[in-house]
């Protein structure tokens, strides 16, 4: 009865005790790598890096979502006899939305993964240590410049989403479900405003700080052995999707207000 | 290493292996405890998502109905786009970065420490001991993720809708659960067993596979299982529902 009673306020503070861990890492690596030299420039190098690994998932998987998008907001907006909305609303959902979301999904799974992995590899043949040893700053030069490379690599590859997913939807819609062309182009960017693309662009730089300082810190602070690595790289891809899942809830609260349009973009 | 211009021929040749494994006979009690502790650890993850999920589309699909005065139907795009789509695919996303990952850096684990070449000198299968159990538990899971998937999808959506935007209870289930038949619940579960399969068999592949040695290769092992799970996740969703909505629904 009592270990029932203890696992509420155990769980809650082990939550914040994590939380509290990876935002004081988040703060030590990155001052610590814009205080290096050519900390900048070794953040610019794993942003392309992440960028160039992260792109072909990013097309794969975001190119079939636009598509089944158009099928789908088609077979709802025909029952209200407004097919002709199609293009402008699936493509401000592919900006506002599915770009950012999925593209920060695809960089936690593909880049965070191999982050944390790389990091608690590193742990394990004691090359941190070693570098601590030498009395420089591991966090600053290993983990620092991997956290703003994330940072700089999501909004690359959300504008690489936000052009692959369009191209999905206008695919189905055009090309499968027989949608006249001139009317999809003239009409996909209706429903959007320049406010919502840098919107978009900055929900995702915070999607990538934050996802790569999870990533980062789980691979720094994994268990010694073979199998600590799989659970750092394991524990680092789920933390992070539902930090961007929960985090893109919160933004847009934050962005639409808390009444739902209050402030709507259009 | 394998090039990875023969992975579309090398996975669905693997499938076939690995099912013809699940016919010689996994040990049951093994399987079991898989399939529990797959559904166990996938579960808390799929809930979590989906619920923040579902209350970020009733917020963004609000923002888009509120200028025409509809705000109240926010729950019929939430319903309807969630059930069909997002909810079964983020079920599919989080069934492969949870249970995919694990099982391929345990598999991964077992070959660098060599105990998996152990179990061939003893004239065991590791396909029928190790891969085939792991993969009847995500075929288990995948439907049971999918329909938990559904549930804490409408139930986020529910209680944004209700509790931030200031919608009628009743209305708000009402809109949510007008745009969803059983035909769409099946097919969830249809998916869900075809995404089960799916990220089992990239995560089993990945993680037997002879890959670069060491705590490297467990690491490299679970990531590539994610991502190849995630993206196949993705095209097999837009296949079946292509294929299912696009014919008879």
């Amino acid at each position: 009865m009592l270990a029932l009673l203890r696992w509420p306020g155990a769980t809650t503070f082990s939550f914040f005790a994590a939380l509290g861990r990876v935002v004081a890492f988040f703060a030590q690596a990155t001052v610590g790598a814009l205080r290096e030299r050519g900390g900048l420039a070794a953040a610019s190098q794993q942003a392309l890096s992440l960028t160039a690994r992260c792109a072909l998932p990013v097309v794969l998987v975001v190119g079939p979502i636009g598509a089944m998008l158009a099928m789908q907001s088609l077979t709802l907006l025909r029952g209200f006899g407004t097919e002709r909305q199609l293009a402008p609303l699936a493509v401000a959902v592919i900006v506002r939305e599915i770009a950012p979301g999925f593209a920060a999904v695809v960089v936690a799974m593909q880049g965070g993964a191999s982050i944390a992995a790389e990091l608690a590899a590193m742990r394990l043949a004691e090359e941190l240590d070693a570098l601590d040893g030498m009395g420089l700053d591991s966090r600053g030069l290993v983990a620092g410049p991997r956290i703003l490379g994330a940072a700089f690599a999501a909004p690359i590859l959300n504008a690489l989403a936000i052009v692959t997913s369009v191209a999905g939807a206008y695919g189905m819609a055009v090309l499968v479900l027989g949608v006249p062309r001139t009317l999809f182009l003239e009409t996909m960017l209706n429903g959007l405003t320049p406010l919502d693309v840098w919107l978009s662009e900055a929900k995702t730089v915070i999607f990538g700080m934050g996802l790569g300082a999870i990533c980062a810190s789980a691979g720094f602070h994994s268990e010694r052995t073979t199998t600590g690595v799989g659970r750092a790289a394991n524990g680092a891809v789920v933390t992070s999707v539902v930090f961007v899942l929960v985090c893109n809830y919160v933004l847009n609260t934050a962005i639409f207000g808390l009444s739902g349009g209050a402030v709507a973009l259009s | 290493m394998i090039p990875q211009v023969l992975l579309p021929l090398m996975l669905p040749a693997f499938a076939l292996r690995a099912t013809a494994a699940i016919l010689r006979g996994p040990p049951l009690k093994d399987t079991v405890l898989l399939v529990s502790r797959v559904i166990l650890r996938s579960l808390p993850v799929v809930v979590i998502i989906c619920f923040f999920c579902g209350a970020m589309l009733t917020v963004q699909a609000a923002a888009s109905l509120a200028p025409f005065g509809a705000l109240r139907m926010s729950g019929l795009i939430v319903g309807f786009g969630g059930v069909r789509e997002v909810f079964p695919l983020l079920a599919g996303g989080a069934l492969a970065s949870r249970t995919g990952a694990e099982i391929a850096s345990q598999l991964q684990a077992m070959r660098v420490t060599r105990q998996v070449e152990a179990l061939e000198m003893m004239g065991l299968d590791p396909l029928v001991l190790l891969v085939a159990p792991r993969l009847i538990a995500c075929v288990v899971a995948g439907p049971v993720c999918v329909f938990a998937a559904m549930v804490s999808g409408l139930v986020g959506g529910q209680v944004i809708g209700q509790f931030q935007l200031g919608i009628d209870r009743s209305a708000m289930w009402a809109t949510l659960l007008s745009a969803v038949g059983v035909g769409d619940l099946v097919v969830g579960l249809i998916k869900g067993v075809v995404l089960g399969f799916v990220v089992g068999v990239v995560a089993c592949y990945e993680g037997s596979i002879v890959a670069e040695g060491g705590a490297r290769g467990v690491g490299a092992a679970a990531n590539r299982a994610v991502v190849r799970g995630m993206v196949l996740v993705c095209l097999s969703c837009l296949g079946l529902s292509a294929l299912i909505y696009g014919r008879f629904l």
